[in-house]
């Protein structure tokens, strides 16, 4: 059992407990109070964070964490597979790196959770997972490990391998090709296919969608750059009715009024890059902070490795740079994402019961100047700054 | 008449000099130049614009000494604007000639408390390596201010050495293929530069080659030599070629590995433009990048700037890259520093620049809180004493 005494802890959920103690035991969080209105017991390993800020552990909604590698070139990732453009039984978890060092820079940024899934490349690119940052193997990592179905609208390009299928390589042959699989699934499972109509691997793609029309699997919808596909997503997702978020969401200032409408929860980011390009002409660091106003359920991304997983806090900073409290933007890493994945039940805020992902930091983490000096993982201390 | 500006009772003026923080005071402002950081109540004459600094704190007006605002202008066509692709040898070109001057990015540059840019050739640093483009010597740095002044049209000469050079040469299907064959690239330029000044000097009729030219202004100490460079070995590389041809004034730029060659710097007293700090470890030579060198560089006791590298980071969180330093561990005195004074140093304009005290211009930058809180928000920012930038 342990003890974090003395700091100012920020629930997330509930409200802001001023020399507040967690009581952590087998790695969850058994208790919570004001100091003095608890009774910490003998044998808790006291943990003094007297002057600090105890907050959830972050969570990114859409990383590529182990799957794109630090420090290594473009050959060396895993990310995107030119081998069609539906590509829905692949799986992340067959080509994660645990050793990788983005997860102990992650564990450094406070990240504790994250879901990394492939690229953008295909229409259906594959299953994402739900990870902890910090195991001793990845099976001890891994949350779930098929948590959500990647698909990705834009034009698509044509590679130099040999595709099983043509890519599609406009906008809309994105969404008709999109359309044309859900579709195809819906029938498959209504029986209107023979068995020896489809291939092995056809049939094998038909399960994973049918997963995904029945509600049972999250569909992450990527979108490339502009409010146009964010029409285009709505529709697909009241057409299939899928359970699903929608991923970058650029221009999604513009249309916070339908996404807050609809209900969509929206994974934005990552912040904090420029227009590079005429196509990049509607994004805009405002989105985040609009759409949370509308009522939006927002996080944000860092899109690992485009901004390092360990600055996922440095994003949220980017939305309080841009009008949201440092309070609201510790929602959109913590108990937003959480949300998001279908994980709140165990990860996302502090409250008893949940599991003891924990950061201390001395002052709020979502001040870049802030230094975090202690993180907890599932009850464990798995990393303490000894810079000073 | 003179144009007189007082900006009168200041909460907390970070003058950036041996000064260093002055409370409820008022600078004045004569000509576009602060005249004198006072704490007595000013006379407000009719003639004079008064700007209320109370619940505000200044600091020198922010400085990014390498950026690419409207080489790759914001919303613009996708495209390689930043180098010849015809080849990878061109010290004469000069991004003045190719540079947008109503680039978005010059209005967030304004709104980030950012008043003085260097606009660098070659390629941001972008995520994948399909869209980086690098030759070995992409042509000339410039300088400007953000109300669009230029105050240097040729300040240096960009070299290059690394991963970026051969991948992109490679892709163009130019050579030299290998770091060997660059360097020696770089050295016959010299040594044909050299030849060309003796010839100049003792034939009557030579034609001119402007490559040549621009290395022979180089080694006449009337342009700086940029070093583009993130490992150590082409870092060590660099210094030592153009040590041996004696090249005076020599700065580093994205340094990444800055840290690990310490003694090296100190000792041809290289200054290191560093950054950005937040960016994706894609590729080998970035493996080592992370936000806690700012800190390496300053415990190793080497001068240091910040940079966004605009548009890799866009221009207005430069000052986001300081609090991240801060976070890592660096002093917040010396991240301030970082994006103001070693800035203005290191591109040699702090006799003007980086600073606030009588003489130099009146850039400043007026927040509503802590310049290093995300919370905080840019209220004025003014050039040569005109507010360019109100909130």
């Amino acid at each position: 059992m342990k003890a974090l005494v003395g700091g100012k802890v920020i629930t997330v959920t509930g409200p802001v407990i001023d020399n507040g103690v967690v009581l952590i035991d087998k790695g969850k969080i058994v208790a919570l109070a004001k100091l003095g209105e608890i009774k910490i017991p003998e044998e808790a390993e006291i943990i003094d964070i007297k002057g600090k800020v105890v907050t959830p552990g972050f969570i990114d909604a859409h990383s590529h964490l182990g799957v794109i590698p630090e420090g290594l070139d473009w050959e060396y990732s895993d990310v995107n597979d030119y081998y069609s453009p539906i590509t829905a039984h692949l799986r992340v978890i067959d080509a994660i790196d645990p050793f990788d060092e983005g997860f102990s820079k992650a564990i450094e940024g406070g990240v504790t959770t994250v879901y990394t899934g492939p690229g953008s490349a295909n229409v259906i690119g594959g299953i994402g997972a739900i990870i902890k940052t910090y195991g001793k193997n990845l099976n001890e990592m891994i949350v779930k490990p098929e948590a959500a179905l990647k698909m990705a609208l834009g034009p698509k390009k044509q590679r130099e391998v040999k595709s099983k299928l043509p890519y599609p390589t406009s906008r809309m042959g994105t969404v008709a090709m999109l359309r044309h699989w859900l579709l195809k699934a819906k029938e498959y499972s209504e029986g209107k296919y023979k068995e020896d109509q489809l291939d092995p691997e056809e049939k094998e793609i038909l399960k994973i969608l049918v997963k995904v029309l029945k509600r049972e699997m999250l569909t992450k919808i990527h979108l490339s750059t502009s409010p146009d596909e964010i029409y285009a997503v709505i529709r697909v997702i009241k057409e299939f009715e899928l359970k699903a978020t929608i991923d970058h969401v650029f221009g999604g200032q513009l249309v916070a009024d339908v996404l807050a409408k609809e209900n969509i929860p929206v994974v934005y980011g990552p912040p904090m890059i420029a227009k590079i390009a005429s196509f990049f002409r509607y994004v805009d660091d405002t989105a985040p902070v609009i759409m949370y106003r509308k009522g939006v359920n927002v996080s944000i991304m860092t899109d690992h490795p485009v901004i390092p997983q360990k600055h996922l806090r440095t994003l949220a900073a980017v939305t309080v740079k841009n009008g949201l409290t440092l309070n609201e933007a510790l929602e959109l890493i913590t108990i937003n994402p959480a949300r998001q994945l279908g994980i709140d039940d165990i990860v996302g805020s502090i409250e008893k019961g949940k599991d003891a992902d924990l950061v201390v930091s001395n002052d709020h983490p979502i001040k870049p100047t802030s230094t975090i000096e202690l993180v907890m993982v599932n009850g464990e201390i798995v990393y303490e700054n000894t810079r000073r | 008449m003179s144009k007189k500006v007082i900006i009168k009772n200041i909460d907390v003026i970070y003058t950036m000099n041996e000064e260093g923080v002055r409370v409820n005071a008022s600078i004045v402002i004569e000509n576009g130049k602060i005249k004198k950081i006072s704490s007595r109540i000013e006379d407000e004459g009719d003639n004079i614009e008064v700007i209320d600094g109370s619940g505000l704190i200044a600091l020198p007006g922010l400085i990014d000494p390498c950026t690419h605002i409207g080489v790759y202008p914001l919303e613009w066509e996708y495209g390689e604007h930043g180098v010849e692709k015809s080849d990878p040898v061109t010290p004469h070109l000069a991004v003045i000639d190719g540079l947008d001057l109503f680039d978005k990015a010059f209005d967030d540059a304004v709104r980030g408390g950012i008043t003085t840019i260097s606009v660098h050739p070659g390629s941001y640093m972008s995520f994948g390596p399909v869209l980086e483009h690098m030759t070995i010597v992409p042509g000339q740095v410039a300088v400007l201010k953000t109300n669009r002044k230029i105050l240097f049209e040729n300040h240096g000469i960009v070299f290059a050495l690394g991963e970026h050079v051969k991948r992109y040469l490679k892709e163009q299907k130019l050579s030299p293929t290998t770091r060997m064959g660059m360097v020696a690239t770089i050295r016959a330029l010299f040594n044909n530069a050299i030849d060309y000044k003796k010839r100049k000097a003792s034939e009557e009729k030579v034609p001119s080659d402007p490559k040549l030219e621009a290395i022979v202004k180089l080694l006449e100490d009337k342009l700086v030599a940029y070093i583009h460079a993130h490992t150590s070995r082409d870092i060590r590389t660099l210094i030592g070629l153009l040590n041996e041809y004696g090249v005076k004034r020599k700065i580093l730029v994205h340094g990444t590995e800055a840290y690990m060659v310490p003694d090296l710097l100190k000792k041809y007293n290289i200054p290191v433009i560093l950054g950005p700090i937040i960016f994706s470890k894609r590729g080998i030579e970035l493996r080592n990048l992370d936000s806690n060198i700012p800190l390496l560089l300053y415990n190793n006791g080497i001068l240091f700037s910040l940079t966004t590298d605009h548009p890799t980071i866009p221009i207005q969180y430069l000052s986001l890259m300081a609090s991240v330093a801060v976070g890592e561990g660096l002093p917040k005195e010396e991240a301030l520093k970082a994006i103001t004074i070693n800035a203005a140093r290191i591109i040699g304009l702090n006799a003007n620049l980086g600073s606030l005290e009588p003489g130099k211009d009146a850039d400043i930058v007026l927040f509503d809180g802590d310049p290093l809180d995300p919370r905080s928000k840019v209220v004025y920012t003014i050039i040569d004493g005109e507010i360019v930038y109100s909130r």
